[in-house]
Protein backbone atom coordinates (compact mmCIF):
# COMPACT_ATOMS: atom_id res chain seq x y z
CA UNK A 1 0.00 0.00 0.00
CA UNK A 2 1.40 3.34 -0.92
CA UNK A 3 1.86 5.85 1.94
CA UNK A 4 -0.15 9.01 1.66
CA UNK A 5 2.10 12.04 1.43
CA UNK A 6 1.25 15.67 2.15
CA UNK A 7 2.04 18.54 -0.15
CA UNK A 8 5.62 18.68 1.18
CA UNK A 9 6.19 15.03 0.35
CA UNK A 10 6.15 13.93 4.01
CA UNK A 11 4.35 10.87 5.21
CA UNK A 12 2.39 10.92 8.43
CA UNK A 13 5.01 8.80 10.13
CA UNK A 14 7.79 11.15 9.07
CA UNK A 15 5.78 14.14 10.32
CA UNK A 16 5.22 12.59 13.73
CA UNK A 17 8.87 11.60 13.98
CA UNK A 18 10.04 15.15 13.15
CA UNK A 19 7.52 16.64 15.55
CA UNK A 20 8.72 14.38 18.34
CA UNK A 21 12.32 15.34 17.67
CA UNK A 22 11.42 19.03 17.76
CA UNK A 23 9.46 18.69 20.99
CA UNK A 24 12.33 16.79 22.61
CA UNK A 25 14.79 19.46 21.58
CA UNK A 26 12.48 22.16 22.99
CA UNK A 27 12.16 20.29 26.28
CA UNK A 28 15.91 19.88 26.59
CA UNK A 29 16.38 23.55 25.79
CA UNK A 30 13.83 24.49 28.41
CA UNK A 31 15.48 22.38 31.06
CA UNK A 32 18.85 23.90 30.26
CA UNK A 33 17.35 27.35 30.47
CA UNK A 34 15.77 26.67 33.82
CA UNK A 35 19.00 25.29 35.13
CA UNK A 36 20.92 28.36 34.00
CA UNK A 37 18.41 30.73 35.53
CA UNK A 38 18.81 28.99 38.85
CA UNK A 39 22.53 28.91 38.60
CA UNK A 40 22.92 29.98 42.22
CA UNK A 41 21.07 26.85 43.23
CA UNK A 42 18.65 28.75 45.53
CA UNK A 43 15.30 27.04 45.75
CA UNK A 44 12.19 29.20 45.66
CA UNK A 45 9.56 28.85 48.36
CA UNK A 46 6.25 30.50 49.14
CA UNK A 47 5.83 33.44 51.47
CA UNK A 48 3.23 36.07 52.31
CA UNK A 49 3.85 39.74 51.59
CA UNK A 50 2.28 41.37 54.67
CA UNK A 51 1.75 44.61 52.74
CA UNK A 52 -0.69 42.82 50.47
CA UNK A 53 -2.49 40.69 53.03
CA UNK A 54 -6.15 41.57 53.55
CA UNK A 55 -6.68 39.32 56.60
CA UNK A 56 -9.30 37.24 54.79
CA UNK A 57 -8.87 34.07 56.85
CA UNK A 58 -8.16 31.75 53.94
CA UNK A 59 -4.69 30.89 55.21
CA UNK A 60 -6.31 28.95 58.02
CA UNK A 61 -8.33 26.63 55.80
CA UNK A 62 -6.79 26.53 52.35
CA UNK A 63 -3.49 24.91 53.31
CA UNK A 64 -3.17 21.27 52.25
CA UNK A 65 -2.00 20.46 55.77
CA UNK A 66 -4.54 19.76 58.45
CA UNK A 67 -2.93 22.48 60.56
CA UNK A 68 -2.01 25.40 58.34
CA UNK A 69 1.64 26.24 57.91
CA UNK A 70 0.69 29.91 58.17
CA UNK A 71 1.07 31.45 61.61
CA UNK A 72 0.81 34.89 63.09
CA UNK A 73 4.17 36.46 63.88
CA UNK A 74 5.00 39.60 65.83
CA UNK A 75 7.27 42.47 64.84
CA UNK A 76 8.21 43.64 68.32
CA UNK A 77 10.05 46.70 67.04
CA UNK A 78 6.78 48.01 65.60
CA UNK A 79 4.60 47.14 68.57
CA UNK A 80 3.54 49.87 70.98
CA UNK A 81 3.34 47.44 73.92
CA UNK A 82 -0.03 48.96 74.72
CA UNK A 83 -1.98 48.05 77.79
CA UNK A 84 -5.09 47.96 75.60
CA UNK A 85 -4.03 46.06 72.52
CA UNK A 86 -6.51 45.18 69.82
CA UNK A 87 -4.53 42.29 68.59
CA UNK A 88 -5.13 40.86 72.04
CA UNK A 89 -8.48 42.34 73.13
CA UNK A 90 -11.82 42.24 71.41
CA UNK A 91 -12.81 45.75 70.20
CA UNK A 92 -15.43 45.98 72.96
CA UNK A 93 -13.99 43.99 75.86
CA UNK A 94 -16.08 43.50 78.96
CA UNK A 95 -13.05 44.33 81.05
CA UNK A 96 -9.37 44.98 80.54
CA UNK A 97 -8.12 41.66 81.81
CA UNK A 98 -6.93 38.38 80.34
CA UNK A 99 -10.32 36.70 80.60
CA UNK A 100 -11.09 34.54 77.59
CA UNK A 101 -14.28 36.47 76.89
CA UNK A 102 -12.22 39.64 76.38
CA UNK A 103 -9.64 38.19 74.04
CA UNK A 104 -9.57 38.69 70.31
CA UNK A 105 -8.17 35.24 69.50
CA UNK A 106 -10.85 32.55 69.68
CA UNK A 107 -8.14 30.02 70.53
CA UNK A 108 -6.24 32.04 73.10
CA UNK A 109 -3.09 31.92 70.99
CA UNK A 110 -1.88 35.35 72.08
CA UNK A 111 -0.56 35.84 75.56
CA UNK A 112 0.66 38.91 77.32
CA UNK A 113 3.31 39.61 79.91
CA UNK A 114 3.47 42.72 82.08
CA UNK A 115 6.65 44.71 81.46
CA UNK A 116 6.23 47.95 83.43
CA UNK A 117 3.31 50.33 83.84
CA UNK A 118 1.56 50.65 81.40
CA UNK A 119 3.41 48.40 78.96
CA UNK A 120 2.76 44.78 78.08
CA UNK A 121 4.57 42.39 75.79
CA UNK A 122 2.43 40.24 73.49
CA UNK A 123 3.52 36.83 72.24
CA UNK A 124 2.01 34.32 69.84
CA UNK A 125 1.74 30.65 70.78
CA UNK A 126 2.16 29.01 67.37
CA UNK A 127 0.93 25.67 68.67
CA UNK A 128 -2.49 27.26 69.11
CA UNK A 129 -2.47 29.69 66.19
CA UNK A 130 -4.33 28.58 63.06
CA UNK A 131 -3.49 31.62 60.92
CA UNK A 132 -7.01 33.04 60.77
CA UNK A 133 -5.66 36.65 60.86
CA UNK A 134 -8.34 38.00 63.18
CA UNK A 135 -5.67 39.44 65.46
CA UNK A 136 -3.79 40.78 62.46
CA UNK A 137 -6.95 42.57 61.39
CA UNK A 138 -7.42 44.09 64.84
CA UNK A 139 -3.78 45.10 65.14
CA UNK A 140 -3.74 46.75 61.73
CA UNK A 141 -7.11 48.45 62.17
CA UNK A 142 -6.51 49.88 65.61
CA UNK A 143 -2.78 49.63 66.29
CA UNK A 144 0.61 49.74 64.68
CA UNK A 145 0.21 46.61 62.59
CA UNK A 146 2.98 44.64 64.27
CA UNK A 147 1.09 41.35 64.00
CA UNK A 148 1.18 39.74 60.57
CA UNK A 149 1.01 36.34 58.90
CA UNK A 150 3.93 34.34 57.58
CA UNK A 151 4.37 30.85 56.18
CA UNK A 152 6.36 28.88 58.70
CA UNK A 153 8.85 26.78 56.76
CA UNK A 154 9.42 24.26 59.50
CA UNK A 155 5.78 23.33 58.94
CA UNK A 156 5.23 24.04 55.26
CA UNK A 157 5.02 21.10 52.83
CA UNK A 158 6.60 23.24 50.11
CA UNK A 159 4.05 22.39 47.48
CA UNK A 160 5.07 23.36 44.00
CA UNK A 161 1.76 25.16 43.70
CA UNK A 162 0.66 26.51 47.06
CA UNK A 163 -3.03 25.91 47.62
CA UNK A 164 -3.33 29.03 49.77
CA UNK A 165 -1.69 31.12 47.05
CA UNK A 166 -4.40 29.97 44.65
CA UNK A 167 -7.04 31.00 47.16
CA UNK A 168 -5.52 34.32 48.21
CA UNK A 169 -7.77 37.16 47.02
CA UNK A 170 -5.04 39.79 47.08
CA UNK A 171 -2.12 37.90 45.49
CA UNK A 172 -0.16 38.26 48.71
CA UNK A 173 1.73 35.02 48.14
CA UNK A 174 4.99 35.21 46.29
CA UNK A 175 8.06 33.09 45.66
CA UNK A 176 11.13 34.00 47.66
CA UNK A 177 14.59 32.43 47.82
CA UNK A 178 14.90 29.70 50.42
CA UNK A 179 17.94 31.56 51.75
CA UNK A 180 15.63 34.49 52.65
CA UNK A 181 12.43 32.70 53.56
CA UNK A 182 10.60 35.40 55.51
CA UNK A 183 9.12 38.79 54.71
CA UNK A 184 8.86 40.10 58.24
CA UNK A 185 7.55 43.56 58.88
CA UNK A 186 10.20 45.87 60.23
CA UNK A 187 10.01 49.08 62.19
CA UNK A 188 10.44 52.09 59.99
CA UNK A 189 9.01 55.37 58.97
CA UNK A 190 5.26 55.67 58.87
CA UNK B 1 -22.80 2.76 11.82
CA UNK B 2 -21.47 5.95 10.24
CA UNK B 3 -24.93 7.52 10.51
CA UNK B 4 -25.20 6.59 14.21
CA UNK B 5 -21.73 8.00 15.01
CA UNK B 6 -22.56 11.24 13.28
CA UNK B 7 -25.79 11.61 15.31
CA UNK B 8 -23.94 10.81 18.54
CA UNK B 9 -21.39 13.55 17.86
CA UNK B 10 -24.14 16.13 17.60
CA UNK B 11 -25.31 15.27 21.08
CA UNK B 12 -22.03 14.62 22.87
CA UNK B 13 -20.14 17.77 21.97
CA UNK B 14 -22.81 20.25 23.06
CA UNK B 15 -23.39 18.18 26.20
CA UNK B 16 -19.71 18.41 27.07
CA UNK B 17 -19.73 22.17 26.54
CA UNK B 18 -22.80 22.64 28.73
CA UNK B 19 -21.32 20.47 31.45
CA UNK B 20 -18.09 22.50 31.38
CA UNK B 21 -20.01 25.76 31.70
CA UNK B 22 -22.04 24.44 34.62
CA UNK B 23 -18.87 23.23 36.32
CA UNK B 24 -17.27 26.64 35.89
CA UNK B 25 -20.28 28.40 37.39
CA UNK B 26 -20.37 26.03 40.34
CA UNK B 27 -16.63 26.52 40.92
CA UNK B 28 -16.95 30.30 40.78
CA UNK B 29 -19.78 30.31 43.31
CA UNK B 30 -18.04 27.96 45.71
CA UNK B 31 -14.68 29.66 45.62
CA UNK B 32 -15.60 33.19 46.69
CA UNK B 33 -13.12 35.95 45.93
CA UNK B 34 -13.64 37.44 49.34
CA UNK B 35 -11.80 35.60 52.01
CA UNK B 36 -14.67 35.69 54.44
CA UNK B 37 -16.70 33.66 52.06
CA UNK B 38 -13.87 31.44 50.98
CA UNK B 39 -12.21 30.67 54.31
CA UNK B 40 -15.08 28.64 55.68
CA UNK B 41 -14.33 29.85 59.19
CA UNK B 42 -17.10 30.80 61.58
CA UNK B 43 -17.99 34.35 62.51
CA UNK B 44 -15.94 34.14 65.72
CA UNK B 45 -12.83 34.22 63.53
CA UNK B 46 -13.83 37.47 61.84
CA UNK B 47 -13.40 40.98 63.24
CA UNK B 48 -16.80 42.63 63.12
CA UNK B 49 -16.92 46.36 63.78
CA UNK B 50 -20.39 47.02 62.41
CA UNK B 51 -21.96 47.58 65.84
CA UNK B 52 -19.35 50.20 66.65
CA UNK B 53 -19.87 52.19 63.49
CA UNK B 54 -23.42 53.30 64.20
CA UNK B 55 -23.94 56.79 65.60
CA UNK B 56 -27.32 58.20 66.61
CA UNK B 57 -28.12 60.75 63.86
CA UNK B 58 -29.35 63.16 66.53
CA UNK B 59 -25.78 63.44 67.78
CA UNK B 60 -24.30 64.35 64.42
CA UNK B 61 -24.30 68.13 64.71
CA UNK B 62 -22.33 68.98 61.60
CA UNK B 63 -22.85 68.59 57.88
CA UNK B 64 -20.37 68.68 55.06
CA UNK B 65 -20.36 71.86 53.03
CA UNK B 66 -19.04 72.43 49.55
CA UNK B 67 -16.79 70.09 47.62
CA UNK B 68 -13.72 68.44 49.12
CA UNK B 69 -10.54 70.35 48.38
CA UNK B 70 -7.97 68.20 46.63
CA UNK B 71 -4.54 68.75 48.11
CA UNK B 72 -2.77 67.70 44.94
CA UNK B 73 -0.32 65.71 47.03
CA UNK B 74 0.59 62.07 46.75
CA UNK B 75 0.89 61.78 50.52
CA UNK B 76 -0.81 64.48 52.59
CA UNK B 77 0.36 64.42 56.19
CA UNK B 78 -0.77 67.43 58.20
CA UNK B 79 -3.14 70.36 58.19
CA UNK B 80 -3.12 73.64 60.05
CA UNK B 81 -5.17 76.82 60.00
CA UNK B 82 -3.26 80.06 59.73
CA UNK B 83 -4.39 83.62 60.29
CA UNK B 84 -7.15 84.96 58.04
CA UNK B 85 -8.54 81.50 57.43
CA UNK B 86 -5.70 80.33 55.22
CA UNK B 87 -5.16 76.57 55.24
CA UNK B 88 -1.75 74.95 55.07
CA UNK B 89 -1.35 71.31 54.08
CA UNK B 90 2.00 69.57 54.45
CA UNK B 91 2.89 66.48 52.45
CA UNK B 92 5.36 64.98 49.98
CA UNK B 93 8.15 67.60 50.03
CA UNK B 94 5.97 70.68 49.93
CA UNK B 95 3.45 72.82 51.73
CA UNK B 96 0.24 73.72 49.94
CA UNK B 97 -1.42 77.02 50.75
CA UNK B 98 -5.18 77.14 50.31
CA UNK B 99 -7.38 80.24 50.40
CA UNK B 100 -10.49 80.30 52.59
CA UNK B 101 -12.75 79.71 49.60
CA UNK B 102 -10.82 76.56 48.69
CA UNK B 103 -8.65 77.97 45.92
CA UNK B 104 -5.07 76.71 45.79
CA UNK B 105 -2.99 79.85 46.34
CA UNK B 106 0.58 78.68 46.37
CA UNK B 107 2.91 75.77 46.88
CA UNK B 108 6.13 75.99 48.88
CA UNK B 109 8.71 73.45 47.70
CA UNK B 110 10.95 71.96 50.37
CA UNK B 111 13.92 69.64 50.30
CA UNK B 112 12.64 67.62 53.24
CA UNK B 113 9.46 65.73 54.08
CA UNK B 114 7.27 67.84 56.36
CA UNK B 115 5.42 65.94 59.07
CA UNK B 116 3.56 68.76 60.83
CA UNK B 117 3.35 72.52 60.81
CA UNK B 118 2.05 75.63 62.53
CA UNK B 119 1.42 79.03 60.98
CA UNK B 120 1.65 82.56 62.31
CA UNK B 121 1.16 85.86 60.49
CA UNK B 122 4.63 85.78 59.04
CA UNK B 123 6.12 82.38 59.52
CA UNK B 124 5.60 78.66 59.10
CA UNK B 125 7.08 76.32 61.66
CA UNK B 126 7.56 73.04 59.84
CA UNK B 127 8.44 69.83 61.64
CA UNK B 128 10.43 67.08 59.95
CA UNK B 129 11.05 63.87 61.83
CA UNK B 130 13.78 65.33 64.01
CA UNK B 131 13.92 69.09 63.70
CA UNK B 132 12.05 72.30 63.07
CA UNK B 133 12.40 74.56 60.05
CA UNK B 134 11.24 78.14 60.15
CA UNK B 135 10.09 79.39 56.77
CA UNK B 136 8.72 82.79 55.90
CA UNK B 137 5.26 82.96 54.39
CA UNK B 138 7.01 84.03 51.19
CA UNK B 139 8.83 80.70 51.17
CA UNK B 140 12.23 81.93 52.30
CA UNK B 141 14.04 79.68 54.75
CA UNK B 142 14.71 81.60 57.93
CA UNK B 143 16.05 79.03 60.37
CA UNK B 144 16.87 75.36 60.64
CA UNK B 145 16.86 74.38 64.29
CA UNK B 146 19.21 71.67 65.56
CA UNK B 147 18.14 68.05 65.46
CA UNK B 148 16.35 66.78 68.54
CA UNK B 149 18.17 63.48 68.25
CA UNK B 150 17.94 60.30 66.22
CA UNK B 151 15.07 59.06 68.36
CA UNK B 152 13.01 62.19 67.74
CA UNK B 153 9.71 61.91 65.89
CA UNK B 154 8.14 65.36 65.70
CA UNK B 155 4.41 65.06 65.17
CA UNK B 156 2.90 68.43 66.11
CA UNK B 157 3.82 72.06 66.63
CA UNK B 158 1.94 74.86 68.39
CA UNK B 159 2.94 78.48 68.66
CA UNK B 160 1.92 81.31 70.98
CA UNK B 161 3.32 84.81 71.31
CA UNK B 162 6.51 83.70 73.03
CA UNK B 163 6.82 79.97 72.69
CA UNK B 164 7.02 77.15 70.19
CA UNK B 165 5.83 73.81 71.53
CA UNK B 166 7.00 70.70 69.74
CA UNK B 167 5.46 67.27 70.34
CA UNK B 168 8.05 64.51 69.99
CA UNK B 169 6.42 61.06 69.79
CA UNK B 170 9.73 59.28 69.57
CA UNK B 171 11.00 60.60 72.90
CA UNK B 172 7.50 61.01 74.39
CA UNK B 173 8.04 64.60 75.43
CA UNK B 174 6.93 68.11 74.56
CA UNK B 175 9.77 70.50 73.88
CA UNK B 176 9.22 74.16 74.75
CA UNK B 177 11.33 76.66 72.78
CA UNK B 178 11.28 80.41 72.51
CA UNK B 179 10.56 81.85 69.07
CA UNK B 180 14.28 81.96 68.24
CA UNK B 181 14.68 78.23 68.81
CA UNK B 182 16.33 78.36 72.21
CA UNK B 183 15.21 75.40 74.31
CA UNK B 184 13.47 76.51 77.49
CA UNK B 185 12.21 73.31 79.09
CA UNK B 186 10.77 69.85 78.62
CA UNK B 187 7.08 69.35 79.38
CA UNK B 188 5.50 66.07 80.38
CA UNK B 189 8.35 64.17 82.00
CA UNK B 190 6.99 61.60 84.44
CA UNK B 191 6.90 63.15 87.91
CA UNK B 192 4.66 61.43 90.47
CA UNK B 193 5.17 64.24 92.99
CA UNK B 194 3.73 66.74 90.56
CA UNK B 195 1.02 64.34 89.42
CA UNK B 196 2.48 63.98 85.95
CA UNK B 197 2.11 60.36 84.79
CA UNK B 198 4.21 60.81 81.68
CA UNK B 199 3.23 60.46 78.06
CA UNK B 200 2.44 57.05 76.64
CA UNK B 201 2.75 57.30 72.88
CA UNK B 202 2.55 53.85 71.22
CA UNK B 203 2.28 55.18 67.66
CA UNK B 204 3.52 58.25 65.78
CA UNK B 205 0.44 60.34 66.56
CA UNK B 206 0.97 62.90 69.28
CA UNK B 207 -0.84 66.20 68.93
CA UNK B 208 -0.93 69.45 70.85
CA UNK B 209 -2.54 72.88 70.56
CA UNK B 210 -2.82 76.12 72.48
CA UNK B 211 -6.26 76.81 73.91
CA UNK B 212 -7.88 80.21 74.48
CA UNK B 213 -7.42 79.80 78.24
CA UNK B 214 -3.64 79.90 77.78
CA UNK B 215 -3.13 76.24 78.63
CA UNK B 216 -1.42 73.86 76.26
CA UNK B 217 -3.59 70.90 75.38
CA UNK B 218 -1.73 67.66 74.69
CA UNK B 219 -3.15 64.30 73.58
CA UNK B 220 -1.69 61.58 75.79
CA UNK B 221 -2.86 58.92 73.36
CA UNK B 222 -1.74 55.79 75.14
CA UNK B 223 -3.73 56.83 78.19
CA UNK B 224 -6.66 58.10 76.06
CA UNK B 225 -6.40 61.53 77.71
CA UNK B 226 -6.45 65.17 76.73
CA UNK B 227 -4.16 66.90 79.22
CA UNK B 228 -3.68 70.60 79.91
CA UNK B 229 -0.31 72.04 80.88
CA UNK B 230 0.85 75.51 81.75
CA UNK B 231 3.76 76.87 79.75
CA UNK B 232 5.84 76.19 82.85
CA UNK B 233 5.07 72.51 82.61
CA UNK B 234 2.50 72.09 85.38
CA UNK B 235 -0.30 69.62 84.64
CA UNK B 236 -3.55 71.40 85.36
CA UNK B 237 -6.24 68.99 84.25
CA UNK B 238 -6.92 65.88 82.21
CA UNK B 239 -10.00 64.14 80.84
CA UNK B 240 -10.86 61.16 78.66
CA UNK B 241 -10.87 57.42 78.99
CA UNK B 242 -10.89 54.23 77.01
CA UNK B 243 -14.27 52.68 76.48
CA UNK B 244 -16.96 51.33 74.20
CA UNK B 245 -19.30 54.30 74.52
CA UNK B 246 -19.42 57.14 72.06
CA UNK B 247 -18.01 59.59 74.60
CA UNK B 248 -14.98 57.40 75.17
CA UNK B 249 -11.88 56.87 73.05
CA UNK B 250 -11.42 53.50 71.40
CA UNK B 251 -8.24 51.78 70.32
CA UNK B 252 -4.88 51.62 72.00
CA UNK B 253 -4.00 55.22 71.23
CA UNK B 254 -6.50 57.99 70.59
CA UNK B 255 -7.23 60.79 69.79
CA UNK B 256 -4.65 60.88 67.03
CA UNK B 257 -5.27 64.56 66.29
CA UNK B 258 -7.38 67.39 67.67
CA UNK B 259 -8.08 71.10 67.30
CA UNK B 260 -9.38 73.74 69.69
CA UNK B 261 -12.37 75.91 68.82
CA UNK B 262 -12.52 79.56 69.81
CA UNK B 263 -14.85 78.75 72.74
CA UNK B 264 -12.40 76.21 74.12
CA UNK B 265 -14.23 73.18 72.77
CA UNK B 266 -12.05 70.42 71.41
CA UNK B 267 -12.56 68.57 68.12
CA UNK B 268 -10.95 65.12 68.21
CA UNK B 269 -10.08 62.61 65.48
CA UNK B 270 -9.86 58.89 66.21
CA UNK B 271 -8.37 55.97 64.30
CA UNK B 272 -9.70 52.43 64.30
CA UNK B 273 -13.32 53.49 64.53
CA UNK B 274 -12.81 56.59 62.40
CA UNK B 275 -14.83 59.46 63.80
CA UNK B 276 -14.59 63.15 64.64
CA UNK B 277 -16.21 64.35 67.84
CA UNK B 278 -16.60 67.59 69.79
CA UNK B 279 -16.08 67.92 73.54
CA UNK B 280 -16.49 70.99 75.69
CA UNK B 281 -13.56 72.32 77.69
CA UNK B 282 -14.25 70.02 80.62
CA UNK B 283 -14.33 66.92 78.47
CA UNK B 284 -18.06 66.41 78.11
CA UNK B 285 -19.10 65.11 74.69
CA UNK B 286 -21.30 67.64 72.94
CA UNK B 287 -21.69 66.00 69.56
CA UNK B 288 -20.22 64.38 66.49
CA UNK B 289 -18.83 66.04 63.39
CA UNK B 290 -18.55 62.93 61.26
CA UNK B 291 -18.84 59.20 61.88
CA UNK B 292 -17.19 56.11 60.40
CA UNK B 293 -19.71 55.74 57.61
CA UNK B 294 -18.69 59.08 56.23
CA UNK B 295 -15.18 57.92 55.51
CA UNK B 296 -14.44 55.36 52.82
CA UNK B 297 -13.35 52.19 54.53
CA UNK B 298 -14.14 53.66 57.92
CA UNK B 299 -16.13 50.66 59.00
CA UNK B 300 -14.57 47.84 57.15
CA UNK B 301 -12.77 45.05 58.85
CA UNK B 302 -12.26 42.88 55.80
CA UNK B 303 -11.02 44.18 52.53
CA UNK B 304 -10.83 43.27 48.92
CA UNK B 305 -7.65 45.18 48.32
CA UNK B 306 -4.74 46.09 50.58
CA UNK B 307 -5.41 49.78 49.92
CA UNK B 308 -8.81 49.49 51.55
CA UNK B 309 -7.23 48.03 54.64
CA UNK B 310 -4.79 50.86 55.11
CA UNK B 311 -5.43 52.63 58.37
CA UNK B 312 -7.33 55.89 57.97
CA UNK B 313 -5.74 58.76 59.84
CA UNK B 314 -7.42 62.15 59.89
CA UNK B 315 -6.03 65.55 60.78
CA UNK B 316 -8.21 68.48 61.76
CA UNK B 317 -8.19 72.26 61.87
CA UNK B 318 -10.85 74.81 62.73
CA UNK B 319 -11.51 78.39 61.72
CA UNK B 320 -12.82 81.35 63.72
CA UNK B 321 -16.36 80.71 62.45
CA UNK B 322 -16.35 77.24 63.99
CA UNK B 323 -16.05 75.33 60.74
CA UNK B 324 -14.14 72.06 60.96
CA UNK B 325 -11.63 71.13 58.27
CA UNK B 326 -10.75 67.45 58.10
CA UNK B 327 -7.74 66.21 56.17
CA UNK B 328 -8.58 62.77 54.86
CA UNK B 329 -5.07 61.46 54.22
CA UNK B 330 -6.23 58.32 52.47
CA UNK B 331 -7.94 60.38 49.74
CA UNK B 332 -5.73 63.47 49.90
CA UNK B 333 -8.66 65.84 50.32
CA UNK B 334 -9.74 68.43 52.85
CA UNK B 335 -13.39 68.17 53.76
CA UNK B 336 -15.23 71.05 55.36
CA UNK B 337 -17.97 70.63 57.94
CA UNK B 338 -20.19 73.31 59.38
CA UNK B 339 -22.64 73.15 62.22
CA UNK B 340 -26.16 72.34 61.13
CA UNK B 341 -28.76 75.07 61.36
CA UNK B 342 -30.95 74.35 64.39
Amino acid sequence: MESIKNDNGKTRREFLRDALRGASLAAVGGLVGMGLSRGDGDELIWQIDPAKCTYCGSCATACVLEESAVKCVHAYDICGYCQICFGFFEPQPHAINEGAENQMCPLGAIGRTFVEDPYYEYNVDESLCIGCAKCVDGCNTFGNGSLHLQVRHDRCAHCNQCAIALECPSDAFQRVPASQPYLFKKGGEV
Amino acid sequence: MKHFEFENGRIVIPAVIVAAVIAAIVAAIQVGRQGSKGSGLGSEYRLDLSSMSHIDPELILYEETGNPIRTGLFESRALTMGPSGILYVAGDETVKIIAPEGRMMNSLPLTVSPRCLAATEEQLYIGTWDRVLVVGINGKMQADWPSLGEDARITSIAVDDEHVFVADAGQRIVWCFDRTGRLIRRIGDKDPEKGIPGFVIPSPYFDLAMAPDGLLRVANTGRQLIEAYTVDGDRELAWGKFGNNLEDFTSCCNPVNFAVLSDGSIVTCEKGIVRVKVYDGSGRLTGVVAGPRQFAGGTQSSYETPAQGKQIILDVAVDDAGRVYILDRSRNVVRIFAKKEV
